[in-house]
């Protein structure tokens, strides 16, 4: 089936669209047979899960990296109560995502635009376009940091990273995509170890408290302790993820009985990611003992050398690359979808780059563009990150409330994949701390004074 | 769930080779969400809000980048 592509006027559905194409030429459905349930349900998780574990490990990408270690250098363990608290609101934001993904089988930025109409649908693309691009910049960064650290020319190594990030996308095979970036995903255990290794002769006890009870660091709450804490939480929810992971779960053509096996994909992602933000921070914790400053996760890695020794300086540089390259293709891809959904235009990464030439072509601009940028001499990478905060922290509360507006939209979703009762009291919940929380943020970024700094 | 030669069988099929199922979709005429007065008015703030924010935000940007 051949649909036209009809640019802001009205929207196809763009992943059902390539559903209609693939139900005209797919044979009978195959797949594996097997004679025990408790295989079916293992082979059945394993066939669904990837969309959650992305989304999440990809959200503790170059940015979250410097934050988590950042807070471990300058507050130790107080603050991985935080991590904790926000384990669940990661959990039940995403839910929702997955929800109105499988029901609807089209990505988010779609949904906004068909049920809120075109003032509100641009104005999150372009909110999300930009947000995204000033993240790619800072990503691109990172890399170049890393690299710098194990004495490679950025030059050569971000626009080699950009090549390798396209080429990722472009075999025209979700599967493949999907498969190389959980591996990607797993590779961040590496942090658990090297937690461990950090925090060698410290008290593992202290650790479980400070998880489990909330406690303040010394001096009490100071303004640089409050913004580390919203960098904290806008670094562990980000607007990408709501459209990047419905945008994955309509391109993967997740099916209403998948539901509960991608609910616990995302389950499982929330959990591992929470646990390797903790691991970040334990690293950090130690040059908080150590009483060493930090600059940078690169010069962390660095001041770290003599006592961790030399591999771990390199797992750190290699994680922070890991962290920067799947931040890097789960943010392109979620623009590229987002954009490919609101233009009308085809935009799946099960189709081949001729099927879907400027999907694709999105992809590869806001990737090389942003790995350009950073090549330039004298960039303001400083401000692209302060941007980058502002920004973020002002569009995520309200495009948490378009979520929560559309998962109670009974018209669309019928009574069964509506939010429940204590859906809603919850989702409204996290939507008024969130907005406190940016208002904090947008009224530092425009009147520091207002908060001056310790 | 079907059975083989008396033992119960189960075919798993990758979403993606599945046939595609029947979702909820945007019917036409469906047209833009219904929401109530309240709702309609707290969007209307938010839009001023979102609207307000950015500009600052972009001004103090901007000044940023012309102080450096």
């Amino acid at each position: 089936m051949k649909m036209k592509a009809t640019g802001w006027d009205t929207l196809p559905p763009i992943h059902a669209q390539v559903a209609d194409e693939h139900a005209t030429t797919a044979p009978t459905p195959t797949g594996i047979t097997v004679s025990s349930n408790w295989l079916r349900k293992v082979l059945t998780f394993a066939m669904v899960m990837g969309p959650g574990l992305i989304v999440m490990e990809a959200d503790n990408d170059a940015g979250a990296v410097s934050t988590y270690t950042q807070a471990g250098a300058q507050y130790g363990t107080h603050l991985l109560w935080l991590l904790l608290l926000l384990l669940p609101i990661c959990y039940f934001v995403q839910e929702m995502v997955v929800r109105l993904g499988i029901a609807t089988g089209q990505g988010h930025a779609a949904m906004i635009y068909q049920r809120f109409g075109k003032w509100w649908g641009r104005f999150s693309l372009v909110d999300l376009l930009v947000v995204n691009f000033l993240t790619l910049v800072t990503e691109f960064a990172a890399i170049a940091l890393a690299v710098q650290g194990m004495g490679i020319d950025p030059v050569i190594a971000v626009p080699v990273s950009a090549a390798a990030l396209v080429a990722l996308v472009v075999t025209g095979s979700y599967r493949q995509w999907e498969r190389v970036t959980v591996i990607l995903c797993v590779l961040d255990i590496a942090w658990i170890w090297l937690a461990f290794h950090a925090d060698r002769g410290g008290s593992a006890s202290r650790v479980v408290h400070d998880t489990l009870v909330p406690t303040m660091p010394q001096g009490g709450i100071k303004p640089n302790l409050v913004f580390l804490v919203i960098a904290i939480v806008g670094t562990t929810i980000a607007p990408w993820q709501l459209f990047f992971q419905q945008s994955c779960v309509a391109d993967k053509r997740l099916r209403f009985k998948d539901l509960n096996w991608s609910r616990l994909d995302t389950a499982i992602g929330a959990t591992f990611t929470i646990i390797v933000a903790g691991c970040m921070m334990l690293v950090g914790n130690l040059l908080f003992r150590k009483h060493v400053p930090f600059t940078d996760p690169a010069q962390m890695g660095a001041a770290l050398a003599p006592t961790m020794g030399r591999t771990a300086h390199l797992a750190i540089l290699l994680l922070m690359i890991n962290a920067a390259v799947l931040g890097t293709t789960a943010i392109s891809l979620s623009s590229a979808w987002a954009y490919g959904e609101v233009m009308g235009w085809p935009a799946s990464l099960d189709l081949k780059p001729r099927q879907a030439p400027r999907f694709y072509t999105a992809y590869g601009a806001f990737t090389g563009l942003a790995a350009a940028l950073v090549l330039i001499p004298r960039a303001p990478l400083q401000l692209i990150i302060v941007g980058v905060q502002a920004l973020a922290g002002v569009i995520l509360p309200s495009a948490i409330i378009f979520l929560q507006l559309l998962l109670n939209d009974h018209e669309l979703l019928g009574d069964e994949y509506v939010n429940r009762s204590w859906n809603n009291v919850i989702n409204w919940t996290i939507i008024i701390l969130l907005f406190a929380l940016s208002i904090v943020l947008a009224a530092q970024v425009v009147a520091p004074n207002v908060f001056p700094a310790n | 769930m079907g059975k083989i030669d008396g033992k119960p069988s189960y075919l798993i099929i990758h979403p993606l080779d599945d046939l595609p199922e029947v979702k909820r979709t945007v019917m036409p005429g469906m047209g833009p969400m219904k929401l109530t007065m309240t709702a309609r008015i707290s969007l209307l703030a938010l839009r001023a809000y979102l609207i307000v924010m950015l500009v600052l935000v972009t001004y103090r940007v901007f000044t940023m980048a012309t102080s450096r």
